[in-house]
């Protein structure tokens, strides 16, 4: 447990990260099951899923929330696909969210969260709430597109 | 109900479910499938989100089977899910169709639960079983869009 530990209630950082930013996630193939009519996998809402609360707090953070790379940071560091670090592409995919979507509704925010080895790290959370709810899920999973599919697959593999 | 995958077999009555209406001898095409996809979320290991998520545990498998067995006997009309495994090392069973999405998330000890949203803005997320509109609406509603 790190003794350093994230301020909570977690800001919202609406000029580090701008509503024109962009931010990346990391798309396990497990959460890819079904696909839309020109058979590319559909991001649903369980790739926008929080870290489980005990994962929060052993990286310092008082409240659940999701993990995501800010864009202009990353481009810094190799753009989006540094995101991957040295998780295989054949397993994990990239997302990219707009930042404006995910504030659309004032029910969440991004704060800047950088870890070692991962300056552009942040984290989206519920404004006002413990946990990101289901509804937010959904929400993020509406502000997605794929900037990477996970490399050598098949359609057939999500259906 | 026989046990299923390793684990505990659970009865029904340790799955909180509303009262389905109805019933059929045949259980649709779908639920074989439904079942070796639950199956094959016991290979996922620790991390496997790279984000810390938990192994699916075979008890969970056994719940989420229970359930699904339930919807397919008794809500037999219901599309198929799509099975997801959650962070928390739980099972989602997921219906999207027309403007209807229900999410029912089964864990490995806390009773499942369930978020639906419908076009019209009606969205609920909560336990299963204390949804204002039933379960099996939801399903007829999705199957019928």
């Amino acid at each position: 447990m790190p003794e350093w530990r994230w301020p909570a209630p977690y800001t919202d950082h609406l000029e580090l990260i701008p509503d024109e930013e962009l931010l990346y996630r990391r798309i396990s193939r497990a959460w890819l099951k079904e696909v839309d009519s020109e058979g590319v996998p559909i991001l649903d809402s369980q790739a926008f899923q929080d870290l489980r609360l005990n994962d929060a707090n052993d990286k310092g953070y008082e409240l659940r929330c999701m993990s995501v790379g800010i864009g202009h940071i990353l481009n810094d560091h190799g753009g989006p696909p540094a995101i991957l670090g040295g998780h295989p592409a054949t397993n994990y995919g990239v997302a990219e969210l707009r930042v404006a979507c995910i504030r659309e509704s004032g029910q969440q925010g991004i704060m800047a969260a950088p870890e070692d080895g991962e300056p552009w790290h942040a984290v989206v959370f519920a404004v006002g709430r413990e946990r990101r709810s289901k509804a937010m899920e959904k929400a993020a999973a509406r502000c997605a597109t794929w900037w990477q599919l996970p490399s050598e697959t098949d359609p057939d593999d999500f259906t | 109900m026989a046990a299923y995958y390793g684990g505990e077999s659970l009865s029904d009555s340790d799955i909180v479910v509303p009262k389905l209406e109805g019933g059929r001898s045949e259980p649709p095409t779908w639920l074989e499938d439904a079942r070796r996809e639950l199956r094959d979320l016991v290979m996922l290991e620790t991390g496997w989100d790279s984000y810390g998520a938990l192994a699916v545990e075979p008890t969970t498998i056994d719940r989420a089977n229970a359930l699904i067995k339930r919807i397919a006997a008794e809500a037999y009309f219901a599309p198929q899910p799509t099975i997801v495994p959650s962070t928390e090392g739980g099972v989602r069973l997921q219906w999207t169709r027309g403007g209807t999405y229900i999410l029912v998330q089964v864990d490995a000890e806390s009773p499942p639960t369930l978020y639906y949203e419908q076009t019209e803005g009606t969205s609920w997320e909560g336990t299963l079983g204390e949804e204002p509109k039933p379960l099996i609406k939801l399903l007829w509603e999705a199957a019928t869009f």
